[in-house]
């Protein structure tokens, strides 16, 4: 047989069992963002989902520390791939597994709000500089793992909704400092950094909490 | 939907839970630890103040209480406007505040007062000009005060102008050299006009030099005008005579007069916590030798009379060059030389300055010269450069010869010692429970532990870090003086000492908790790390 007999072979395979299973898309809210997935489903048992998600979120905050009071301007943005596998365990509870693909990260600006008195000279806030924190997961590739009641594409009905609790593995995050003026030596590239640290605090975030609702549109029966 | 309902508010508790317990590990994971360090590097010019013997240039290990007056705002490591600071073992700093800026066009003009109570040792008027930013190290040399000198003797008379609080008159009474009082010879603790004066003379009548230093005691308003009379023979080559005294209105003022008469008046006022240095009234009054006046009200605080007699002196008021070669980009290092005239062996010039790119001149009378020219020796002179620990000078000694050493350049040459390696050393403060650590700006002096006084040398640690040429398995010393407070700590680049280093340091300040050290050993380089955490409530540093 030719290549190009068994590419056809596999092909019509593909479609014929495409055209009998269910196929469609599933929009979804989460604590992820918010996205869609492209959801087919293989038998009664197996579905399997690719798709993105994305969101951010801003805030303002400000961290005291002694004499100086920063205003910190942040983000937390995400904008992720990712591609599952939901396996019915019983009923409509069903167990999700998936990969997803970084995405997510914080980016916190922050200056001085007031003048800072040193001693008895008055040092202008704009002369004080800046200290931006820049955080991401170690990983770029990202396990994640749900349990979720719902059974979705399940070719009874057009629409059909699943709830999902879960958890994304960040494994670590990266932490990068710049900083200038008199808050150069918290900058990474200082000898001053205290990456060990700073990334014992971030490192608090091993699991990324999910909670997820999908609505399902059945496209193909 | 109920099951939805349920299923949220079993995620909600379960969120809640993993928050608490997130904040716990938080507050256990940074607490007392360092997480932010800052720098509160404002001050773009500083000065450290070192005391040593200019003829063996060791460092005076006293405390000395120090007075700075200055046509700027300065500043401790702090921030706090000061002018009247203490340095301790010798060594000390100040920084002019942010506020002000320093160039060459508009130095930093500073005269320095100090006083070691316990020795006697004393600096009486120091007057030098910073037109350098950065960090710039000026040597001192203080001279004692011995007790039981009598001063001269012979008489004068005057009454002529009052101008100032000065009253002036000329006119030669008798050949002789004599500085007197009321025209009465000085003696210590004998009062004149209602205070009471101590000093001394000092003569090197093989060398043609010497001066008479007299202190007041302080306190001592005169009760009626005084007369001070110098008289002499025109052999003399030169001679300035310095009168500092305490005005009416509270200001210092300082009144020079030189052999040809040229005059120089200077007040210096106090006010808002920082004093002021007024621009000189400076003119010529053409006596020869003179007689002084000083009206009643006034506390005079030093009275310091120069003179050089024509043998084989000469006024040098270019000084010398020193053309400096072998320095790398990046590196720099702290020089200390003193220059002798041969034939007294008595010292006309010393400096301390650093050396901070590859290609380096120097003029011997620039920043912080010890005075606006130099009296040398027509024969022969010296230059002899302290012992470098980091380089090796070439040559360590000059022969400067004779008069021609006036605007000469002398090349010397700066390389650095095979048996030493670069050490990067951080260092970072921070007080006990706070997470924002502090990189100072600081020069302070280091020497191997065991060596003598004579080798201290300047190192200049800019945020919290410096880069110096150390012996690998050494120990060193640091000292400076912080908050008026003396600041000693000890480190060493090999790990089997390092726990005793860290002792040696907590016994020598008191106020420190725990210091945090390492050491990352590469083929190039050394890098120490190191954290000091000062108890609650007990640090330098605001």
């Amino acid at each position: 047989m030719s290549k190009q007999k068994l590419l056809l072979a596999v092909v019509a395979s593909f479609v014929l069992n495409f055209a009998s299973a269910q196929f469609g898309i599933i929009p979804k809210a989460s604590t992820y963002g918010f996205g869609a997935d492209v959801g087919y489903r293989l038998n009664d048992k197996l579905l399997i989902k690719a798709g993105y998600d994305s969101f951010s979120f801003n805030f303002d905050t400000t961290l005291d520390q002694e004499s100086v009071s920063v205003g910190l301007n942040g983000a937390i943005e995400n904008a992720s791939l990712g591609a599952y596998v939901d396996l019915q365990l019983l009923g409509k509870l069903y167990l999700s597994a998936g990969i997803i693909d970084g995405g997510l990260s914080a980016a916190i600006n922050g200056s001085s709000l007031n003048d800072y008195q040193w001693g008895d000279v008055t040092i202008p806030s704009s002369q004080l500089g800046t200290l931006s924190f820049n955080v991401a997961p170690k990983n770029s590739l990202l396990p994640y793992v749900g349990l979720g009641l719902g059974k979705l594409l399940n070719g009874e009905k057009t629409i059909n909704f699943a709830l999902e609790v879960g958890a994304i593995n960040l494994g670590g995050s990266n932490v990068d400092v710049a900083a200038t003026g008199a808050f150069a030596p918290s900058a990474s590239n200082s000898a001053f950094y205290q990456q060990e640290n700073l990334n014992a605090i971030f490192d608090l975030l091993q699991w990324y909490p999910i909670v997820k609702f999908n609505l399902a549109i059945n496209l193909i029966k | 939907m109920k099951l939805i309902q349920r299923l949220t508010l079993l995620l909600s508790i379960a969120l809640f839970a993993v928050a608490c317990d997130l904040q716990q590990t938080f507050d256990e994971r940074i607490d007392d630890k360092q997480l932010l360090v800052l720098s509160p590097d404002f001050a773009d010019t500083s000065v450290q103040l070192v005391f040593r013997d200019p003829e063996t240039l060791a460092v005076i290990d006293e405390d000395f209480e120090v007075t700075i007056y200055a046509n700027k705002r300065l500043v401790d490591l702090n921030g706090n406007y000061k002018n009247e600071f203490i340095a301790r073992g010798g060594v000390m700093e100040f920084s002019v505040s942010p506020e002000e800026t320093v160039s060459e066009s508009d130095p930093l003009e500073i005269i320095v007062e100090a006083i070691a109570s316990n020795t006697m040792q004393q600096i009486p008027f120091y007057t030098t000009s910073i037109k350098r930013k950065g960090l710039n190290s000026l040597m001192l040399a203080p001279i004692s005060i011995p007790s039981g000198v009598e001063l001269g003797s012979n008489r004068f008379l005057s009454e002529d102008k009052k101008e100032n609080n000065l009253l002036i008159s000329k006119e030669l009474k008798d050949p002789q050299l004599a500085l007197r009082f009321n025209g009465q010879s000085i003696e210590n603790g004998v009062d004149y006009s209602g205070a009471s004066f101590f000093g001394y003379n000092n003569y090197d009548w093989d060398d043609g030099f010497g001066f008479t230093n007299i202190g007041a005691l302080r306190g001592r308003k005169l009760t009626k005008p005084l007369e001070i009379s110098v008289s002499g023979p025109t052999s003399f080559f030169s001679y300035d005579l310095e009168l500092t005294f305490l005005n009416e209105d509270g200001a210092r003022v300082r009144y020079t007069v030189d052999k040809n008469g040229y005059t120089s008046y200077q007040r210096y006022i106090k006010s808002g916590g920082s004093y002021s240095l007024f621009d000189s009234a400076e003119g010529m009054d053409p006596t020869y030798n003179h007689i002084l006046g000083i009206a009643e009200g006034v506390e005079i605080l030093n009275i310091l009379f120069f003179y050089y007699y024509e043998r084989d002196l000469k006024s040098c008021p270019r000084g010398f060059n020193l053309q400096f070669d072998g320095l790398e980009g990046g590196e720099k290092t702290n020089l200390i030389y003193k220059a002798t005239r041969d034939r007294s062996q008595s010292v006309f010039a010393f400096a301390s300055f650093n050396v901070d790119t590859p290609s380096f001149q120097y003029n011997s009378l620039q920043d912080g010269s010890a005075s606006a020219t130099h009296y040398i020796s027509v024969e022969t002179n010296t230059l002899e450069f302290a012992e470098n620990s980091q380089y090796i000078i070439e040559p360590r000694v000059i022969d400067l010869g004779g008069e021609e050493l006036c605007g000469n350049t002398y090349t010397v040459t700066l390389k650095r010692r095979d048996t030493h390696k670069m050490h990067n050393i951080n260092l970072s403060m921070r007080n006990e429970n706070q997470n924002v650590g502090v990189a100072l700006t600081f020069s302070a002096l280091l020497r191997k532990q065991g060596q003598s006084d004579a080798a201290w040398e300047t190192v200049n640690f800019k945020q919290g870090s410096t880069s110096v040429y150390l012996e690998e398995g050494g120990t060193y010393e640091v000292k400076l003086t912080l908050a008026d407070e003396p600041f000693e700590f000890t480190f060493t680049n090999d790990l089997s000492l390092v726990e005793a280093a860290v002792q040696a340091t907590k016994r020598n300040v008191s106020r420190i908790k725990d210091i945090t050290y390492t050491i990352e050993q590469t083929a190039d380089s050394n890098t120490i790390d190191a954290e000091i955490v000062f108890f609650e409530g007990q640090s330098l540093i605001d």
